[in-house]
């Protein structure tokens, strides 16, 4: 069966809009649009008591600036540039923390990464194990908390993406 | 096109400047202005911010030929490293 399927019992969804024209030139059928990102008209709530200790469960102290990255680590991610940027804000208190890890396209890119980061000077927390698609309590008996709980603590966050897309 | 090639000179001669994110589709672009260049000459990377695996590997086969390498960031030294 060609992918994708023209089914009539089936509806075809895209995350963005860049990807809707693609599949329609590609296809000719219609498809729904489900960003896979943030809503970012609506403020994120405060942080609840679940979420409360984020920082200090990843190791951060609780006058830490976070500088959020709430990415996979992968190249077309840029987080070079994310690195750089708290770089020149040239303040300790700034950390920089990734929510994913590089899942599975390689980690060359990951270790390029931290070894920047080390060369720069700048702190980096790999918070994928501690973040999940749910809350949950891990087998080793430690909290796991969602990247919205991640969001809640973030005092910046950082999308230096070197691919673009209209969502 | 997410790179900007530029054919100046120096005292040492022509320096070729590579600006942006050099990715597959620049590559015979970079290739054809490398060689359009009569003698040594130099590459400079200063407001190179990144490229791709066909890029890096562009990069890597110049210098193979001779090219120097001028003004690359800690980052992209990496990249032609980690690449190697």
């Amino acid at each position: 069966m060609p992918l994708p399927p023209r089914m009539p019992q089936m509806q075809h969804v895209v995350i963005n809009t860049q990807a809707g024209e693609e599949f329609g030139r590609r296809t000719g059928l219609p498809c729904h649009l489900v960003p896979n990102v943030m809503d970012f008209d609506k403020a994120p709530k405060p942080p609840d008591e679940y979420s409360r200790d984020f920082r200090e469960s990843i190791g951060l102290e609780s006058d830490d600036i976070v500088i959020l990255q709430p990415t996979r680590v992968v190249p077309r991610k840029g987080i070079e540039h994310a690195i750089e940027l708290v770089q020149q804000l040239n303040d300790r208190r700034c950390k920089l923390v990734i929510t994913h890890c590089s899942g599975d396209e390689g980690d060359a890119y990951a270790r390029r990464i931290r070894r920047y980061a080390e060369i720069m000077g700048v702190p980096v927390v790999f918070a994928d194990e501690w973040i999940f698609h749910e809350r949950e309590t891990g087998p080793d008996g430690r909290k796991r908390y969602t990247v919205q709980d991640a969001y809640q603590h973030a005092d910046f966050v950082t999308y230096p993406s070197s691919y673009y897309s209209e969502h | 096109m997410s790179v900007r090639i530029r054919n100046t000179r120096d005292f040492s001669g022509t320096v070729l400047r590579v600006d942006g994110y050099l990715t597959a589709e620049d590559v015979d672009e970079l290739d054809r202005e490398y060689c359009s260049v009569q003698g040594a000459s130099v590459l400079d990377l200063t407001d190179l911010q990144s490229a791709d695996a066909e890029g890096v590997r562009c990069l890597q086969r110049l210098i193979s030929l001779g090219a120097e390498i001028r003004g690359s960031s800690h980052y992209i030294a990496l990249l032609l490293e980690d690449e190697r």
